[in-house]
């Protein structure tokens, strides 16, 4: 057969797209499971990341952030056992921002908030973690961002994370600072460096959380009202 | 079998892939600030170059004139699609880190280059062979340039911490514009050298 | 895949695309044309124009196509293809309409036209969009944004390269070498631009 004719062309064409679509197809449905559980994983480590709890691999973190933030029923282990709302349906998805959740971490009540925000490029999400009342940070972990490699996407490198740790919420919230970019180590100053060469991400960064300070400190004001 | 390693130095050193013909460093460049991530992409660049090249050269015959660069696109990207399923189910952490780049090896030009330069008219076993060293070669270059980055902007190689905690971090090296400044400077060093060496005969 | 867009006014995205987030310069994306045209001013803004011109027309049609097409049908995992195979297709359906319409403007522009298929920074733009979920005003804005963004810079390498070119450069930093690192400086001059805006 002519390999320039038309109906050569036509049947090459078709056939490799055929073979190529089909072997993808198969590919990509052997991996749809694993793919939704690594998906569910993130999130459920990013949510222990910022209550402060070891990371233990898949398995291991998988059941305890069910147990700690939504066991679906399940009597969790005795140290962790409160929590109030199932999260697991909740923080199913890549949702922009979810609702509070109360945990118990070591016998500390915490209050746990799936963020989203916006951030230069798009979205930013992640958890925040603060203490009941409100007045310390327990942790900052995030979910996803599409900030660009080596500036703003340096938000979700430890030394950055790990500054909101512990960090003491001032009247008006948390400050992220233009500073030389090294990570600040002063817990007391409701502060955070920023990242070099990305002010609007850090911008983005301090708007995001005090948002959400100010929607947890609502909920607490709720409650305690309530009592 | 003197071809194979004639091969393998031509596109280790004499005609790497960065050093001379300055292909294909769009999409990789960008991830080299962690030397884990380049060392995932690198090897990505790689096992796509090898297999397409092999795929083509199996082809060879079979593919018509009028739609053969269109083909060629749909192999690698065949590939790029298979490599991006495998990371995203395996190796979840690098796949969400490397995000769009995945996806952008389907532009990268050495693969194309090779399928053009030399698949096109050997046989799938030389083929083969030249697509692996050829992505070798781009990963040694691309891994020296991580590795530094890596281990000057944060005191780091893949995430273990390798330099003393009194370290001052280079914050430039995290910074896209030293990838550039790393990448011309080992350029100027390989250029010298093959420089050298050529004065010398 | 069905969360929303993010809440960016597309203008803020237009001149970050092109100052603050420059995809040459801190993307790194369309090296591979970007370094073998940026030897002489003319060609530099030939490649340039061309480049702005297919990332906004692709840019739009990919957002359509993944929006009506790919996501309705759940083909998401075929979008590295079908994305390529509009920017090939969009490439030279536009060689064709230059070419009938214009033949002066098909004489300055038609040469670049296929060397744009593999320019990275026209997929990039595609797979960016899909990531950050932009709808459609966002994409156009990002699209063409990040084509003034290439141009400009290679219009600034281009007359950097002249002065260059007359420089006693060392003989191993000639071409390529020198190149490089003058991007670099370009680069990090761009990395200033980023107090210049307000993301409200």
């Amino acid at each position: 057969m002519n390999k320039d004719s038309f109906l050569y062309v036509v049947i090459f064409t078709f056939l490799a797209a055929f073979v190529f679509v089909f072997v993808i197809s198969l590919a990509d449905g052997a991996t749809a499971e694993r793919v939704a559980r690594n998906q569910e994983l993130v999130t459920a480590q990013a949510f222990l990341n910022a209550v402060g709890r070891p990371l233990r691999g898949a398995d291991a973190d998988l059941e305890a952030f069910s147990a700690l933030f939504g066991g679906a029923g399940k009597k969790a282990p005795a140290e962790t056992a409160a929590e109030t709302k199932t999260a697991g349906t909740v923080f199913g998805g890549q949702s922009a921002a979810g609702e509070i959740v109360e945990a118990e971490i070591d016998g500390e009540k915490v209050l746990v908030k799936q963020f989203g925000g916006q951030g230069l490029w798009g979205t930013i999400t992640g958890v925040l973690a603060v203490n009941a009342d409100v007045t310390r940070i327990i942790g900052l972990d995030i979910i996803s961002h599409s900030e660009t490699p080596g500036l703003g996407g340096r938000i979700e490198e430890d030394w950055f994370k790990n500054q909101f740790r512990g960090e003491k919420i001032a009247e008006k919230g948390i400050s992220v600072r233009k500073g030389e970019g090294g990570a600040d180590s002063d817990s007391e100053n409701a502060a955070v460096d920023g990242i070099t060469g990305a002010s609007l991400t850090s911008a983005a960064m301090e708007k995001i959380v005090n948002k959400e300070i100010n929607a947890l400190r609502e909920r607490r004001n709720k409650e305690g009202a309530g009592k | 079998m003197s071809d194979a390693s004639a091969i393998l130095k031509k596109n280790l050193w004499s005609d790497n892939p960065i050093f001379v013909q300055i292909l294909g460093i769009c999409s990789t460049l960008a991830v080299t600030s962690a030397l884990s991530n380049t060392l995932i992409m690198t090897a990505a660049v790689t096992f796509v170059t090898a297999l397409s090249s092999t795929t083509v050269s199996l082809l060879k015959g079979l593919i018509p004139r009028k739609v053969r660069m269109i083909v060629q696109t749909l192999i690698i990207a065949f590939y790029v699609i298979i490599v991006d399923i495998v990371l995203r189910a395996f190796l979840p952490d690098i796949s969400r880190s490397l995000g769009p780049y995945v996806g952008l090896i389907i532009t990268n030009c050495i693969i194309m280059g090779r399928a053009e330069a030399f698949a096109q008219s050997n046989p799938p076993v030389a083929a083969l062979w030249d697509g692996l060293t050829s992505g070798i070669g781009y990963m040694v270059v691309l891994v020296i340039i991580a590795a530094v980055r890596e281990m000057l902007g944060a005191g780091s190689l893949m995430g273990y911490s390798v330099l003393p905690s009194g370290f001052t971090k280079w914050t430039i090296m995290v910074m896209p514009p030293s990838a550039f400044f790393l990448l011309g400077c080992l350029i100027w060093a390989a250029k010298t050298i093959m420089m050298k060496k050529e004065a010398r005969r | 895949m069905t969360s929303l867009a993010p809440q960016i006014n597309p203008f803020v995205l237009l001149f970050a695309s092109i100052f603050t987030g420059n995809i040459l310069l801190t993307n790194f994306l369309g090296m591979c044309s970007f370094i073998s045209i940026s030897k002489d001013m003319k060609s530099a803004g030939g490649l340039g124009l061309a480049v702005t011109v297919v990332l906004t027309i692709t840019s739009a049609i990919n957002w359509a196509v993944m929006r009506y097409i790919l996501i309705p049908l759940d083909l998401m995992v075929y979008r590295y293809i079908v994305f390529i195979v509009v920017i090939a297709a969009t490439v030279q359906m536009l060689e064709m309409i230059i070419d009938r319409v214009s033949p002066a403007l098909y004489m300055a522009l038609g040469i670049f036209l296929p060397l744009i298929t593999v320019n990275c920074a026209i997929l990039g733009v595609a797979l960016f969009m899909q990531i950050r979920n932009y709808d459609f005003l966002q994409t156009v804005m990002f699209g063409l944004g990040s084509g003034l963004g290439w141009w400009l810079a290679i219009m600034a390498l281009a007359a950097i390269q002249k002065k260059v070119s007359k420089a006693p450069v060392p003989a191993g930093l000639k071409g390529p070498g020198i190149t490089l690192i003058t991007i670099g400086f370009m680069a990090l001059g761009f990395v200033g631009f980023s107090g210049m805006l307000n993301v409200q």
